[in-house]
Formats: C-alpha cells, sequence, structure tokens
C-alpha cells in the first residue's frame, strides 16, 4: 500500500467515524478587529456543536461554513474574551473583541499541558503578568507572596541577587530531602528561576493536588511551580518597551547603643559576672572613660562611631529596561525580548581602600527569543532560546558575614574615617575581628566578581496524526540547559592608620602598612548542563457532548555536573498517561498516572506507579438547576492520587551519603566527609608525606524505594453574581509514607553511616480559600481579593529515641516544631534566688544565680532546670497560616491596586546579635533596646525591664542560662505587610498616535511599605536566624517609578 | 512524497530522545568503575595502604585542639549522622594549668560545672562518634587481612597489630573518659548486634590489655623512618602501660566509686569494686617492658648535657633540652606521634591559634583566638633551681618577679611567656602588664603559653609536632607505679625521675622521703615535665584530687604584673599581686563524663551517676 493509499484509507475511515456529523450548508465570511479597531489574527472561529474551526487571517479576515441560521459562531484568541455570535440571515460579519484580562483564567496550566478551565478537576492557582510586574523585585519568586493560595513564601535576605523567597506549597509535606516544588519553565526541569524577567512571563502556575501534580510523580510530592513565557500572536508587531527606577532602603535597622550606654552597660555586665567567678571586679571603663564617651570631646580616642551609618546608604538605585517585540503571521510567531537590569546594594564607603570595589551589586541581562513555526498545516515547530547574564559583585567575606560584624562592632571600638584613611586604635588593625574597626576586618577579605550565565535552548516539534485518526497528534521535545559560573577573588592587605597621641598633645595618624599589589584568585569554576527529552502523544476529541483527551509521555532528564557524588551524571526517566473525560462540561473525570524511575534504587525496585483519580460535577450545568442570577456557576471536584520522592537530602545528588543508595557502600576518598581523607606518615624534615585515605560510605539499603505522599483534596469553584463574585475553595490532607530517613535509634557505636530507610510517616492538612470580588460602576472598575491558606503538618513516626519525657517528643509534633524552656520572668530579689524552693540551675556553675536571670518553669518538677524542661514554644519558623488580601480599581487613565500580606502560628528565634549584648568575649555592640535589661538599678527606680541581667561572653559566667533556647527568646512572628501598592496612568491614545504610540503608561509601585509585627525593632519577622557569627541582610523597601511604551 | 516525509520526521522524532544514551535500561544505572567496595581494598597491598591511612586518620588523637578541615573532615560525626564544627577545647583551660576565656572555646563549662549530658560532645569529646568509627575500621582490617594476596605474612601481621592497636588506643581513650563502654571486636552488621551494653570496668582492661598484647606479638620492634608514626611494639607496650596505670589509680582501683552508680553491679562499669594494690605492680611492670624496649631500640630523653641549663639572654631564645624535647617533631623519645595534622600550618591554623595570644593581647603575637592562659596556680607548682619550693607572698605581693622568674626551674622559661620573655621571633619582649593589652582581665593567670609555639611561627608555616608517647611520661608513670606498689620508693623509682630532671638541669630528688612525700613530688614533676600535653586533666580525675582548693574546684588565682620603671627598650623591674580571677566549681559527677543525651536515649548505655 503506498502512502496515498494510506491516507484514502484514513480519510474514509475518518469519514465513517464521523458519519453522524452533518455537512455544513452556508457560507460566512467576516473580519475581527479589536475595539480599537485593528484586525486581529489568529482568532479561533467555531461553529458550536460542530467540528467546524477556522482562524482569522493576518487582516482578521475569515471564511467559515456552518450548518444553519440557526448556528452559533464561537470566536476565541488568546488575551481577549470569548464572543458567540448567532448567524442569523448574515453572511458577513464583523466582530468586536475586547481585551479580557481573565483569560488566563480560561485555560489553566496543567502537567505537560492545558486544560480548560470549567472542565479542569485538579487544584491550582496562577498569576498573570500582569500582577508579577507589579512588584519591583528581581526575583519572580518574592512576586508570588500573597498572590496565590496554597503558595507558602518566606523571604529571608534583602541582599541583592540573593534575596529569592522560599517558597513552599501547601506547607512542608516530608521531614527530609528537599521540602519544596519542582519547577518547571515552559515544561523543562529548572534549578533556579529566579533570574527570569518577569516581562518575559505570561504567568506562574502552581500545581497542589494529586490530580495536577501526579504525572510528575517523581518530585511532584511537594508541588509543582510551572512558568509560562509569553509567545507570539498573530498581528502586526508590537514593541513594548519598560524602564522602571527604583530606590532600594532597609525595612528596617536596629539601633546600636551609643558608646556612653556600651560603657557604662559592658562595665555593669563585668561586675554581674564576678557574682558567678567569684572575682574582682574591676570596670573596663573607668569614670573618666565613661565622661568622655558621655561629652563626646574626643571623637578619636573616645569614639562614638555608628557603623551602620558610617557603612550603608540611606537609598541605593535599583533600574531595569526591557524591550519586547511580540507578533507574527499565519506561519511565523515570535516572541524576542531583551532586559537588563542593575540592582546596587546599600552599602557605602567600600571604595575607601583604593581599588577595591566591595559594593554589593547584582546586574543582569536577560534574552529570550520564542518562535513558533507552522512548516505545514499539521507539522509546527516551537524554538525557544533564553539566556541569563549575571555579574555579581560583593564582599568576599559573604554579605551576612558583613552585616554581622556591623552589627558586632562596638561604637567605641575606632574613629572610623578620618580624611579618607581608616583609622584604628589598635596597634594591629587587621585582627581582633569583634573589636575596633570592623572596616579592616571586612575589606582585608577582599571583594570578589561572580559571573554567572545560563543558556537554555528548548526545541518542540509538533505533529497532527490526524490521518490516523481524528485528535491524534504527537510532540517531541528536546531542551538544554548549560550553567557557568566563574568566581574572582582580588585582596590586598590593608593600609590601616593607628590614631596615637603625640606628648606635644597632637594626634598622629601612623601607617600600619605600605601600599601593597593586589592578589588575585579564582574559585574553582561551577558548570553544568542537562539535556530533557521527551516525547509525547496526545489525543483529544469530542464525540457529541463527550470530550475525552489523552496523553502518554516519556520523558527523562540528563544532569551533568562536576560536583556530583561520584562524578555520575544524574538521571530520571518518567512514563506518564492521563485521560480526561467530559460530559457537556457537566460531569468530569480524569485518570492519570506517572510510571518513574530514579537512580537512587535498585533495579527492581527503580520505578514506581503513581495514580491519580480525579472526579468533578458542575450542577450549574444540569438542565434541571435553576437559571439565577445569584449563583452562575458551581464545580465540585475532588482528586485522591498518590506522588513520590525520591530524595533522601537537599544536597542528595553531591553528597556522596545520599547518591545510588541502594548501591554496596562505596569506599571513597570522601567517604562521608565533604573532604578528602589522608594521613601524613615519616619524619618531619626527611620522609614526611602524605597518603591518601579511603572510607566507608554510607551503609546500602537494596530494598529502599519510593517515598510516596497519599494526597487527597476537596473544591469547590463557584462563580455569583454573574461571576462578579469568584469563589474556590479547597481542603487537601495529604499522607506522606515511606519517607526516606535515616534510623536514630541506632547506636552509634555501630561505627558507619547507617543506610538510609523507607520509615518515616507524616501527615500534613489544611485549606485555602481564595475570593474575588470584581464590579464596575460606570468607568470605574474596581475589584477585591482575598486568600488564605493553612497547612498543618505533623510527623506521624521519624524511629525517635525515646526521650525521657513524654512532651520531649519530637513525634507528634509538627516539623521544625521549636522547643525551649518556658520562661517565667526574671527573679528579681536575692530573696527569690535564696529560696530553697527555687529550681536549681544546671546551665550554671554551683546554681549561682542572679538577680537579673530569667526564672524558668520546672516542667517536670524534679527541682533541676535543665534540657529536660524544654517544651515545644510557637510554632516552627514555617507558617502555618499565610493570606494576601488586595484590592484595585481604574477609572479611566487611572489604576491603583495595594496588596496586604501576612503570615501566623509562625514563630522567630533571635539570633544572638539581636539578644545578647556583649557575648563575645571582646567587647561586642549591643542593640539599644537590651538598654532595659535587668539591673538593680532599673529595678529600684521602678523602670521597665525586659531583658536579663547584662554579662559578658558566650556561654560563660553563667550566661548560659539566659540564653538557651527559652519562651524569652522564641517569640511569635505574625505579621502583615502592605506588600505592595500601585498606581498608573495611562495616557490617551488620541495624543500619542502622531508619535506612532499606541499606549504609554506611567506608574508608581513600591515594595515592603509597612509592616506590623510584634517582633524586636529592627528585625524583620520572615528573616531567619542563620546561626552564629552570621545576620541577614534585612529586608529592603523598593519605591519604584516606571514606564511602558507600545509602539 | 509529503506523507513519506511525515512518517520519517514521527520516526525521528521519537529516536530523538534516544541519541543520548545507547540503551534506555542503563540510562539511571551508576556507570561501574567510579568507586571501589571493600572487596577491591583487600584485592592488593596498595588498595589496602590507603585502608591503613583511614585507621589512622580516625584513630590517633591528638592532644590538640583540631579544626576539622585541616585533618580532612568536613566536620566530626555527631548523632544521626550529622556534623558538627570544630574541636575547639583544649583540656588545658579545664584543669588548674590554664585559663581558656575564648567564648567558643566552652571548657568555661567544666569550670562553672555546666557540662551537661547534652553538651559533653562539644565540651571534650568530638571524637565520641570517631572513635567507634575507628574501631570499625579495626575490626574489618582483622577480619579481612588474611585475604590479601600480594601480602607476607610479616605484612599482614603488621596491619592487624595496627588494627589491635588502634582499637585499644580508642577504647582507653573512651575508658579514661567514661569507666566502662560497650566492647566491640567485630563489625556490627544488625541492629540487635548494635545493642551491646557497656561492660564493667575490669572487662574493659582486660580487652585493652589484650589487645595491647596481641599487638605486641604481631607489631615489629620498630618501624621504619618512612613509616614513622604507624605503631609498633613500644608503642603498644606504652599504650598497655597507660592503661595498667590509670587501672591501678583511685579512681577505679577501689571497693566504693567516687559516686554509687545504683547497685553493686552497676558500681562496676565506673570501678572495679575492689581495691587491689597489685594493680600497681602490673602497671610498674608494664611501664618496665617500654623502658626496655626503648633501650634496645634507641628511645632515650634527649639529654644534651650542655643544654641541660639553656642560655637566657634578654630577647632571645630559650632553648634547652626541655624545648627541643616538644619542639622537634620526630625526636629520639617521641614513642608514637599523632600525624593527622598533616602538612605546615600557619599561625592563623589550629592549633596554633588556640595557642598565640590575639594581637590586640600581644601585638604582633599572630592569633585570632582567645588562647589559655597559664594560671598563678600552675605557676607556683615550679621548684626553684636547687630543688626547693619557691616562696611568693600570695596576699600582699612583691616587687620582686623578674628575680623570682628567674629563680625557676629551667623548664619554666621553656613552658610559660611571661612577663618580658620571648614567645617567638615577633613578640621578643612579652608586654604582659598593666596597662597594656595584656593584663589582667585578658591574660588573667598573668602569663601566656610558650610550649608548643615555634619560633618561627609568624614567618614561616610548621608542622605539628603532637606526640602521643613520650619517654618522659613512661619515667614518670613508672616512678609513680613503683611508689605506689612499694612501702616506699624504690631506687628505680627515684631513678627514673631523677633522670627527667637532671636534662633539665634540675638537682636529684632528696633521699630518704617516704611514700606519701615521693608520691608528692612525681605528681609535681608530672605536672610540670607534661605541662600542657592533655595529661593533668585525666591525673586530676584518677587521683581524685579535683576537689582540692585551686584543682578544679575553688580560687584560680592570676597575677596582677605592674611595672615598675620605663626602662627602654623594656621596663626593668615589675611587681606581682596574686588575685582570684575565678572561683571554679566541681561536682562529684565530673570524676566521669556523661554519656552523649541521645546515645543513652538509644537504650544501650546505662549513663554514668549523677548526671
Amino acid at each position: 500500500m503506498n502512502f496515498l493509499q494510506l491516507r484514502k484509507a484514513i480519510f474514509i475511515a475518518t469519514l465513517v467515524f464521523c458519519s453522524f456529523n452533518v455537512f455544513a450548508q452556508k457560507t460566512i465570511s467576516g473580519i475581527v478587529t479589536t475595539d480599537d479597531g485593528k484586525p486581529l489574527a489568529s482568532v479561533t472561529i467555531n461553529e458550536m456543536g460542530t467540528k467546524h474551526t477556522v482562524t482569522s487571517n493576518v487582516s482578521g479576515q475569515f471564511t467559515i461554513n456552518v450548518v444553519s441560521d440557526k448556528s452559533v459562531l464561537i470566536f476565541t484568541a488568546v488575551g481577549f474574551g470569548d464572543k458567540e455570535i448567532v448567524v442569523g440571515n448574515r453572511t458577513s460579519l464583523s466582530i468586536l473583541l475586547t481585551v479580557d484580562q481573565k483569560q488566563l483564567e480560561d485555560v489553566v496550566i496543567v502537567g505537560y499541558g492545558k486544560q480548560k478551565k470549567v472542565t479542569n478537576v485538579g487544584s491550582q492557582s496562577s498569576i498573570s503578568s500582569k500582577e508579577l510586574v507589579q512588584s519591583p523585585v528581581a526575583n519572580i519568586s518574592n512576586s508570588l507572596v500573597g498572590r496565590m493560595p496554597g503558595l507558602f513564601a518566606t523571604q529571608g535576605s534583602g541582599e541583592p541577587g540573593n534575596d529569592q523567597s522560599r517558597i513552599l506549597i501547601r506547607g512542608v509535606g516530608t521531614f527530609s530531602g528537599n521540602q519544596g516544588p519542582l519547577i518547571l519553565v515552559d515544561g523543562i526541569q529548572v534549578d533556579n528561576y529566579n533570574n527570569i524577567d518577569a516581562n518575559e512571563i505570561e504567568s506562574v502556575t502552581i500545581l497542589k493536588d494529586a490530580s495536577s501534580t501526579a504525572v510528575y510523580g517523581i518530585r511532584g510530592a511537594n508541588g509543582v511551580l510551572i512558568i509560562t513565557t509569553k509567545r507570539g500572536r498573530s498581528g502586526k508587531p508590537v514593541i513594548s518597551y519598560t524602564f522602571n527606577n527604583a530606590f532600594n532602603s532597609f525595612t528596617g535597622i536596629r539601633k546600636q547603643m551609643n558608646s556612653f550606654d556600651f560603657a557604662t552597660s559592658f562595665n555593669q555586665a563585668l561586675k554581674n559576672d564576678t557574682y558567678v567567678t567569684g572575682g574582682l571586679y574591676t570596670p573596663r571603663y573607668s569614670a573618666a572613660d565613661l565622661a568622655k564617651y558621655q561629652s563626646g570631646e574626643d571623637p578619636i580616642f573616645y569614639p562614638d562611631v555608628n557603623w551602620f551609618d558610617l557603612l550603608t546608604k540611606k537609598t541605593s538605585i535599583q533600574q531595569q529596561h526591557n524591550i519586547n517585540i511580540r507578533g507574527g503571521t499565519d506561519k511565523v510567531k515570535y516572541f524576542i525580548s531583551a532586559g537588563a537590569f542593575n540592582q546596587e546594594g546599600l552599602f557605602k564607603n567600600t571604595e575607601i581602600a583604593s581599588g577595591f570595589d566591595a559594593q554589593v551589586r547584582y546586574k543582569r541581562y536577560n534574552f529570550r527569543s520564542n518562535f513558533n513555526f507552522d512548516v505545514t498545516k499539521r507539522f509546527k515547530v516551537a524554538l525557544d532560546l533564553s539566556a541569563q547574564v549575571e555579574n555579581r559583585n560583593g564582599n568576599n567575606a559573604n554579605t551576612a558575614t558583613v552585616i554581622n560584624y556591623l552589627f558586632a562592632a562596638p561604637p567605641l571600638g575606632a574613629p572610623g574615617i578620618i580624611d579618607g584613611k581608616i583609622v584604628t586604635l589598635n596597634p594591629s588593625g587587621t585582627t581582633g575581628n569583634n573589636a575596633g574597626n570592623p572596616m579592616t576586618w571586612l575589606y582585608s577579605a577582599g571583594y570578589k566578581t561572580d559571573f554567572r550565565n545560563l543558556l537554555n535552548g528548548s526545541l518542540r516539534l509538533d505533529h497532527e496524526l490526524d490521518f490516523i485518526t481524528k485528535g491524534l497528534s504527537t510532540h517531541a521535545i528536546v531542551a538544554y540547559q548549560n550553567f557557568n559560573r566563574q568566581i574572582n577573588v582580588y585582596s590586598k592587605p590593608l593600609v590601616t592608620y593607628q590614631a596615637v597621641l603625640l606628648p606635644s598633645n597632637e594626634i598622629s595618624y601612623i601607617k600600619q602598612l605600605d601600599e601593597q599589589s593586589f592578589n588575585f584568585s579564582q574559585q574553582n569554576p561551577d558548570r553544568s548542563r542537562r539535556i530533557t527529552a521527551e516525547f509525547a502523544l496526545n489525543y483529544k476529541r469530542s464525540f457529541g457532548g463527550h470530550n475525552v483527551t489523552g496523553l502518554l509521555l516519556y520523558n527523562q532528564i540528563k544532569t551533568f555536573d562536576p560536583s556530583f557524588a561520584f562524578g555520575v551524571p544524574n538521571g530520571y526517566q518518567s512514563y506518564v498517561g492521563r485521560t480526561t473525560y467530559d460530559f457537556k462540561g457537566r460531569y468530569l473525570a480524569e485518570f492519570s498516572a506517572a510510571y518513574n524511575g530514579t537512580e537512587n534504587f535498585a533495579p527492581g525496585n527503580r520505578f514506581g506507579y503513581f495514580p491519580s483519580y480525579s472526579l468533578g460535577w458542575v450542577p450549574t450545568a444540569e438542565k434541571f438547576f435553576p437559571k439565577n442570577d445569584v449563583l452562575n456557576f458551581l464545580k465540585i471536584r475532588a482528586s485522591y492520587g498518590e506522588v513520590g520522592n525520591d530524595q533522601l537530602s537537599g544536597d542528595f545528588l553531591t553528597n556522596p551519603n545520599s547518591r545510588f543508595l541502594y548501591r554496596p557502600t562505596a569506599f571513597t576518598n570522601n567517604g562521608p566527609f565533604n573532604s578528602a581523607g589522608f594521613y601524613h606518615w615519616g619524619i618531619v624534615g626527611g620522609n614526611y608525606a602524605r597518603y591518601d585515605a579511603i572510607r566507608e560510605g554510607r551503609a546500602n539499603n537494596p530494598i529502599l524505594t519510593w517515598e510516596r505522599a497519599l494526597k487527597s483534596n476537596l473544591g469547590i469553584e463557584a462563580n455569583f453574581f454573574k461571576s462578579k463574585i469568584n469563589l474556590v475553595v479547597d481542603i487537601f490532607k495529604e499522607t506522606r509514607d515511606n519517607i526516606l530517613a535515616v534510623p536514630q535509634t541506632v547506636s552509634s557505636i555501630v561505627g558507619t553511616s547507617l543506610a538510609a530507610q523507607n520509615l518515616g510517616k507524616m501527615k500534613n492538612q489544611g485549606f485555602e480559600i481564595d475570593l474575588t470580588y470584581r464590579n464596575s460602576f460606570k468607568e470605574f472598575n474596581y475589584w477585591v481579593k482575598g486568600n488564605f491558606s493553612y497547612a498543618k503538618n505533623t510527623v506521624l513516626f521519624q524511629d525517635e529515641v525515646t526521650r525521657a519525657f513524654a512532651y520531649q517528643q519530637r513525634t507528634g509534633q509538627q516539623f521544625g516544631q521549636l522547643f525551649g524552656l518556658v520562661a517565667d520572668g526574671l527573679y528579681n530579689t536575692l530573696e527569690e534566688i535564696n529560696d530553697p524552693k527555687r529550681p536549681v540551675s544546671t546551665f550554671v556553675g554551683a546554681n549561682k544565680l542572679q538577680p537579673g536571670d530569667i526564672r524558668y518553669i520546672d516542667q517536670n518538677g524534679d527541682g533541676k532546670i535543665d534540657f529536660n524542661d524544654e517544651v515545644p514554644i510557637g510554632y516552627a519558623t514555617t507558617p502555618q497560616k499565610i493570606y494576601g488580601f488586595s484590592l484595585g480599581a481604574s477609572f479611566k487613565g487611572f489604576d491603583f491596586s495595594a496588596l496586604f500580606q501576612g503570615a501566623a502560628n509562625v514563630s522567630i528565634a533571635y539570633s544572638r546579635r539581636a539578644n545578647q549584648a556583649f557575648f563575645d568575649a571582646d567587647p561586642a555592640a549591643a542593640a539599644s533596646y537590651l538598654l532595659e535589661s535587668w539591673s538593680q538599678e532599673r529595678y529600684d527606680a521602678g523602670l521597665p525591664i525586659n531583658y536579663p541581667r547584662f554579662a559578658v561572653g558566650n556561654g560563660a559566667n553563667g550566661f548560659t542560662h539566659n540564653y538557651v533556647n527559652s519562651s524569652f527568646w522564641i517569640k511569635d512572628a505574625s505579621y502583615v505587610r502592605l506588600k505592595n501598592i500601585e498606581l498608573g496612568y495611562t495616557f490617551r491614545q488620541k495624543l500619542l498616535q502622531k508619535l506612532h504610540v499606541n499606549s504609554t503608561r506611567l506608574y508608581i509601585n513600591a515594595n515592603n511599605i509597612y509592616t506590623w509585627s510584634n517582633v524586636l525593632p529592627g528585625i524583620d519577622p520572615e528573616t531567619p536566624n542563620l546561626g552564629a557569627n552570621l545576620e541577614p541582610y534585612p529586608l529592603v523597601r523598593t519605591v519604584n517609578v516606571g514606564v511602558n511604551i507600545n509602539f | 512524497m509529503k506523507k513519506k516525509f511525515q512518517i520519517i520526521l514521527i520516526g525521528c522524532l521519537g529516536s530523538v530522545l534516544f541519541f543520548s544514551c545507547k540503551k534506555v535500561s542503563d540510562f539511571l544505572d551508576k556507570p561501574p568503575g567510579v568507586d571501589i567496595d571493600e572487596n577491591v581494598i583487600f584485592s592488593a597491598k596498595l588498595q589496602t595502604e590507603l585502608y591503613m591511612a583511614t585507621l589512622y586518620q580516625f584513630g590517633t588523637h591528638a592532644p590538640f585542639p583540631l579544626r576539622a578541615a585541616d585533618a580532612g573532615f568536613s566536620g566530626f560525626p555527631t548523632t544521626g549522622g550529622a556534623f558538627n564544627g570544630n574541636m575547639n577545647t583544649a583540656t588545658i583551660g579545664i584543669t588548674d594549668e590554664g585559663e581558656q576565656s575564648e567564648s567558643f572555646a566552652v571548657v568555661q563549662d567544666w569550670n562553672n560545672a555546666s557540662v551537661t549530658p547534652l553538651n559533653i560532645v562539644s565540651r571534650e569529646d568530638q571524637r565520641y562518634f570517631l572513635r567507634w568509627m575507628a574501631i570499625r575500621v579495626a575490626n574489618i582490617i582483622l577480619e579481612r587481612a588474611d585475604e590479601i594476596p600480594d601480602a607476607d605474612q610479616a605484612y599482614k601481621d603488621m596491619i592487624k597489630g595496627e588494627a589491635l592497636f588502634i582499637r585499644a588506643l580508642n577504647n582507653f581513650e573512651t575508658f579514661k573518659r567514661y569507666g566502662g563502654f560497650p566492647i566491640v571486636i567485630k563489625r556490627i552488621v544488625t541492629f540487635d548486634e548494635s545493642k551491646i551494653p557497656r561492660s564493667s570496668v575490669e572487662e574493659c582492661v582486660d580487652a585493652i590489655v589484650k589487645d595491647c598484647d596481641d599487638a605486641i606479638a604481631k607489631l615489629p620492634q620498630t618501624q621504619p623512618s618512612n613509616f614513622t608514626g604507624r605503631a609498633h611494639k613500644g608503642a603498644a607496650l606504652a599504650l598497655k602501660a597507660r592503661t595498667l596505670l590509670y587501672a591501678a589509680s583511685t579512681l577505679f582501683n577501689t571497693a566504693t566509686p567516687y559516686l554509687s552508680a545504683g547497685s553493686a553491679e552497676d558500681n562496676k562499669l565506673i570501678c572495679y569494686g575492689n581495691a587491689d594494690n597489685n594493680r600497681w605492680k602490673l602497671a610498674a611492670d608494664a611501664e618496665k617492658a617500654v623502658l626496655d624496649w626503648a633501650a634496645l631500640n634507641g628511645f632515650a630523653l634527649i639529654d644534651v648535657p650542655a643544654n641541660r641549663i639553656p642560655v637566657f639572654a634578654p630577647g632571645g631564645i630559650v632553648n634547652g633540652n626541655y624545648r627541643t624535647s616538644w619542639q622537634q617533631p620526630d625526636n629520639q623519645e617521641t614513642i608514637l606521634s599523632c600525624k593527622l595534622f598533616g602538612g605546615p600550618k600557619s599561625n592563623g591554623a589550629f592549633p596554633w591559634q588556640f595557642f598565640l595570644p590575639r594581637n590586640n593581647y600581644v601585638p604582633n603575637a599572630g592569633g585570632n583566638w582567645t588562647p589559655p592562659s597559664p594560671t598563678f596556680n600552675f605557676v607556683r607548682k615550679y621548684e626553684k633551681r636547687d630543688g626547693t619550693p619557691q616562696t611568693w607572698d600570695l596576699v600582699n605581693g612583691g616587687n620582686d618577679l623578674l628575680q623570682k622568674f628567674d629563680q625557676l626551674d629551667p623548664r619554666f622559661a621553656q613552658t610559660i611567656c611571661y612577663t618580658g620573655a620571648r614567645l617567638h621571633v615577633n613578640v621578643t619582649r612579652m608586654p604582659i602588664y598593666e596597662g597594656t593589652t595584656s593584663n589582667k582581665s585578658t591574660a588573667k593567670g598573668g602569663f601566656w603559653m610558650l610550649k608548643w609555639i615555634p619560633d618561627a611561627i609568624p614567618t614561616a608555616a610548621q608542622i605539628v609536632n603532637a606526640p602521643i608517647f613520650r619517654m618522659n611520661e613512661v619515667l614518670l608513670s613508672y616512678a609513680e607505679a613503683l611508689n605506689e606498689f612499694s612501702s616506699a620508693p624504690a631506687i628505680e623509682a627515684y631513678a627514673a625521675v631523677n633522670a627527667v630532671r637532671n636534662r633539665s638541669g634540675m638537682p636529684d630528688l632528696p633521699t630518704g622521703l617516704t611514700k606519701d612525700e615521693f608520691r608528692i613530688r612525681v605528681r609535681n614533676e608530672r605536672d610540670i615535665e607534661m605541662a600542657f600535653e592533655d595529661y593533668r586533666l585525666w591525673d586530676i580525675r584518677r587521683w581524685m584530687i579535683a576537689e582540692q582548693e585551686g584543682v578544679m574546684q575553688g580560687n584560680m588565682l592570676g597575677l596582677e604584673v605592674t611595672r615598675l620603671n620605663s626602662t627602654l627598650p623594656f621596663p626593668t623591674a615589675f611587681s606581682y599581686k596574686p588575685f582570684v580571677f575565678e572561683t571554679r566549681t566541681f561536682k562529684k559527677n565530673m570524676y566521669l563524663h556523661p554519656f552523649d543525651n541521645n546515645e543513652v536515649l538509644k537504650g544501650n548505655l546505662k549513663q554514668n551517676p549523677g548526671w
């Protein structure tokens, strides 16, 4: 049989198959225009209930055959509202389509494709480009919070280029491995999405329930975040240029004590300490010193420096340009975008040492070209190329260290900068990292430049197979990602000057070091590449009212990265199937399944099968449902499914203990450590030599298999009052079983890293509500939106050791639950201290408490305060509740919107820089609010006392007692933030048409405007406790002025 | 034609997937040959040698603070396989030897009795988990050494002997901290096997001694020079002797422990349950065996008569036999040393930065962190050069500080960096006195350390000399054990102590001392000779003297030093005034470490009493 015959056979078969279709009888032609009179291409025109479908050409013209005068034509175009027209006796039509902001809601992004919103049974949320670009931020993750129900975002830092939020979908579902979602850009898995220019993005969607995530079997367990970029549209090219100019400033800086307060408090601390040590109280600062600090008469030898003011600016600049062109013909459609982004950090005087450039700076260049070619009627090609080029700059000591030292530097340690010189009081300016002039330490580390390039290419081929059977098509994708990074470090010994008082009473600045040349070094470059390949068969067809779709797909991913454990690339394989069914949009059903393979398990356990089932019902589409104005749409949907996870730890690829868990134990030079093992033998000065060691890795577990998440979801979508009010409610429950974890109850005498097992169990449940109200009054359009998400998890089993008291068990609590002692105020008098009934503190030698120490509750009544008295306090540092509330309006050319966002059921554990004064043995600065620490004088005077007594040194002199984890320092971190506000004006087109400008919009928007919370002043409730000697770069407030011009 | 094109195209689409891998079924497999398994290790001597390096890396104990990264660890293992930070603890600051005030050096928790089962790992025993890893390596080598096809019997015996030695050494380190421990003599495979409980002190000592005896039988007399640092007969003999010395000491060799563990049976986890003076005989014989081995194999005290009393010149280096004994690695009195620190370390690296004063305490000293400041309690132990005690006015002090220093045992100037003394090449006159940054609030004891600091350290990185067994310890232990066993000090005991004293220019001990008098002198000798070598804490505990005033309890004295003139380049007269810088607390339960709380919760370890 030759191909012509085959074609005939298929044609005949198709005819038979479709024989119930009635043949067309009437021809209609017409033109589709936008409401401003421009022809609109690529509009799909379908005769309702038939297969008659055409598209409009570049001039907006179309011709279609219809059955009769009663036929209804449906006009649909991406970005425009649908229109339905009864043909009547007309043969020529002129159709006006209006731009529809809700267009995204008509189709929803699902795994490996799109579905009609009305018939979709999964739970997902999305936001559009318009909302994304409202936030003047570098990182997309920071534009999402508060706008999507089910998305939990926490931003830990405001550092340029490093200020992305941690995203969790429906909270935390597992206690091991990676808890974050799978990220896809245009269907391709990526590791970093934050560097994509928001102007390139059409929408961001999160997939939440099993129905929508099961097709990703692998790592779908933590939810999926899908970014879809803009594509070309038929029509004249539209050029859009956007310029943003913003000013960043810190949202809050905690105030530090001035020199006098500092010196007085330090003396007080020394005095307090002698009570514990029994030593002699020797004030560090004499009365004469204190007087000089108070008067400020000698700013050189008795300085009072606010290091934050000296080294940070009030505002820094952030600029963004983007130009993109969007257009196409019926054969080729294109979207091309180029962007540049520049954000300056808030440091100043970074250039004080000649040649240094330690300012934190983030520059980014984005390029994207998305092409669609209709090669033949059936064969389509899409080629996407994009690049993100980043040039970063900053102090070689990481920024959290820099900020830490700014907070650590005492105000009286050094006079700072005098006549452009870095002046110290110590003879040797470059050490004593906490004392003296922090600049000496900071600039001695040098600065670094960090260049990163990310290149993405994706080729997608689509082919219709309607000559085999109608509705069948196939596609294949090959995508390539390449990442390169190079870090250069420049440093040289810092030239400082020591201030010395000469006998003549003149001040001399003695140069401590001669100028030297820069050292240059390169850190190990980073590089990786990833190749994704996908092949699929798609089927979509309607039989009368029965709409059926099907998908069979194969996907494989291989990532190459020299830092991977064993130097082996990482691979994943997936086979995916999905079928959906709906009957006249009333009864909906979907079944999907993934069959996934991972390298982490032995061949027999390697593949996991992850099915999901969902059902939906749309009562409002039923004939019996009374047509009414109150409830015009209602959908009830339910899903149940299983999703998997194969990762033991977040660093499962680079950590040799977490890769290839099934393989016989590997002996490597690193073994269970991250560095190479060795020993030396021989005589020093003679044959002393290094010998490499080989060390046993993690024990293997050949029967290890997939961690499974059983997810169920019940959702309701309802539209009221002609869709003026939209309501979506989802209730979900997830049980995670077989969680990959290492047993905790096996004694360490085994002497090796124990094998991981499928042992953990955890549940996570909650709900989301999303409510939108839109209305208009003449030209005044307004909307109000609110969303609320709640997710609470519980660790059900993790092989925890049996602790001495039941209330100490972590099992049964939420993941990351904070534990601590319960503080009951402070001891105020010696009578309280000497009360024989007072529990003994095991945190201070000889039970030597004193007034001003914290009084703890002895939970177990054993007369001792020790770690056995720790109980759950507050919540975890990830919130259980997160919500957003936004409102907006437009009137004539003006538009306005505001977003409030908040979190609750969340706790913060203060960093030691925030709650401890002088914790370094050397003078280390203290926050000014700590002046309200306990002292006899304050107590006697009845002044407010909010903190325990001062002490010097971390852990020393009974200091531990006051700073173990306790309810004194673990606080409620709930907050409400005015996250975003925007005011814009769009100029009327008539004024601009002479300039060939279609529209111009001027706007001002701002981010992180104001926060209401109960945490200590100058601390952001979202910023984490990074641990010893690290303090986050505070969040920034951004005020932005921008213009968008369309040609 | 067009259709043909389409079909071909679809075929291409399908095949496009597979171009990157040869076989779909291989896609997820780990390629062979990227790592080796246990069988490979024992397939050839060359491979086994890699594992021997592991045995030593895991299994040798340095007496110094250790940065993980300096020793090929990214961190030290803790419960649950997590990794912790550095070993910041020098036991110097736990005892009357010194005061380490660096906040993160955490030893202060001992001084105010705030050590708990929750923090014990970071407070002293960061190697706890590493020791079990070392024992596992040793057990695997013992199980499989015979399989190495290209090894002769001598090699197999040697590595088995080394494995036995490392197992014994790690068990001893556990024993001296905790008392009885779980005896693990084969690799643990199943969960049930991991439930081994603690054995009695007697069983544990016997197990260590047995491993030592087996090792002695298998190990070569000495190692060739390129294997310096690997165990030989002498190392195993010295370990056996030290074990028996500890076992014979009051802490363990008793019918009633320092605190009752509950029952007589449980008491045996922390002591013998009876006192037997013959245990001292075993210890003395074992020490004697080391001395005999040393005599045959060329190990002896460094004793160049001309260097017994070094030359003292202002600002000059004090270079005598004693300094050579601790500064020169692999010298003739080192039986075995720990070579975990690897290559040369600059002054910013461990352990130097824990010994060198901070630059802002002593300009140009080169240290980053606070070192221990030796206490006046310790310095008072130095005799005068005629062998009589130095007299210090503890109440009023005096104006003759430098004169007092000049009268002391020559080892004082080779151990302590005092006011006006040379620290190293960049600090030739140590400015410790009020009005400088090394005053009584920083150098609390009134001194900085000199021992262990190579003179050239600020200008050139130095390889760390970290001895584990030395001849001077063997001699002093021998003297101690003999004296304790006998009713009056034996002549050999005198000879051993006098050898140590004489090589540093100190006169013989007076003859005719009683047993008790001799005990005091030999203990004092040990404190001086072995200062800052991680002996004192364990000696205090085995002698059970922690509660004596100024040892681990009571007032710790420092010196307030004031200059009496402004002569250049350095003042020539100073006054001293003792003052109490700290009052320390010792609780009885601190005679043994508490086991890590989380390990106790796993069920197989009974916690020591009082924790």
